[in-house]
């Protein structure tokens, strides 16, 4: 898995659809300690300053059918991470947004560029890890891991834990190896 | 190359040269010329490959269309994107399969689709 890294960016997901179409190799990583334009659905902005994870992840290409499995496990797969990690049982709002005691605490935006009957997925992550305060408009819908454990997340082993779970359970899956 | 041969009793002394003017075979003292025919110039000209068979380009999945980036008559190129569907809360970029004209599109911004639905058409 290759990671491209930025201290700071408009959009992991903008840069890794960009890259993707310009045939960036797949499993690249565009991630970022900090996002200015960070998006979420419907072009909504996901606020993303420091202590955050901003990720995108390039797959290779597959049937489109899979594509829409795609986004759905790694909803679960990255509900259960964070639950390994806080031991507080998250809710998944299917099929996109994780909840910890009722506030939002990761999205997923999976974005698909589909030629003929082959897509090739960009998965978007943003984990709320140590972000220790939320705008006004946000206390009450957003929260973080660092909020609810009291402890602080290490960003990059937790970056690990959930890129190579998604590798190893997207490779067995559909790209066969 | 020079060889000998005997013919009828005699002894004939043979060379064959190749030169500019075409073959020459010199026997003893008389020299043959064989003018090589003039070869016709031909140019051979490659066509560009070209697919002018109309190709319709259908919904992948069920969803909504939410973004148009094309109109009818319009020229695109391979992998350029033509729309968006939305679906499972997820975008679905559709790109042209190949170059060519819209000849046609068969949907409009907000409708929804169901997979296979025909979307544009290309020539």
């Amino acid at each position: 898995m290759k990671i491209i890294r930025y201290q700071k960016i408009e959009s992991t997901q903008k840069e890794a659809i960009k890259r993707a179409k310009n045939g960036l190799a797949p499993w690249t990583v565009i991630l970022a300690k900090e996002q200015t334009g960070g998006v979420g659905r419907k072009g909504n902005l996901w606020y993303s300053p420091k202590g955050g994870l901003y990720f995108s992840i390039i797959l290779p290409p597959t049937k489109t059918e899979n594509v829409e499995i795609i986004h759905i496990i790694t909803s679960f797969y990255l509900a259960k991470i964070i639950y390994e990690e806080t031991n507080i049982k998250p809710f998944v709002k299917f099929p996109n947004d994780i909840y910890l005691n009722k506030k939002k605490v990761a999205g997923i935006l999976t974005q698909n560029i589909v030629v003929g009957k082959k897509g090739l997925a960009v998965i978007g992550i943003g984990v709320n890890t140590n972000i220790k305060n939320f705008p006004k408009e946000l206390k009450k819908k957003a929260t973080s891991l660092l909020l609810e454990t009291k402890k602080e997340i290490n960003n990059q082993k937790f970056f690990k834990k959930i890129t190579n779970t998604l590798k190893k359970v997207f490779e067995e899956l559909f790209f066969n190896k | 190359m020079k060889f000998k041969i005997n013919f009828q009793g005699k002894e004939y002394e043979i060379e064959i040269l190749e030169t500019n003017e075409g073959t020459k075979i010199r026997v003893g003292e008389k020299e043959f010329l064989f003018e090589r025919e003039k070869e016709e110039t031909t140019t051979s000209v490659v066509l560009p490959k070209s697919d002018f068979s109309k190709k319709k380009i259908c919904a992948p999945i069920s969803g909504m269309i939410s973004e148009i980036f094309i109109k009818e008559g319009d020229w695109v190129k391979k992998n350029q994107p033509l729309l968006h569907i939305y679906a499972m809360k997820m975008e679905n970029e559709i790109l042209a399969e190949k170059e060519g004209k819209i000849t046609k599109i068969f949907v409009k911004k907000g409708e929804n689709v169901k997979k296979d639905d025909p979307l544009v058409e290309i020539q």
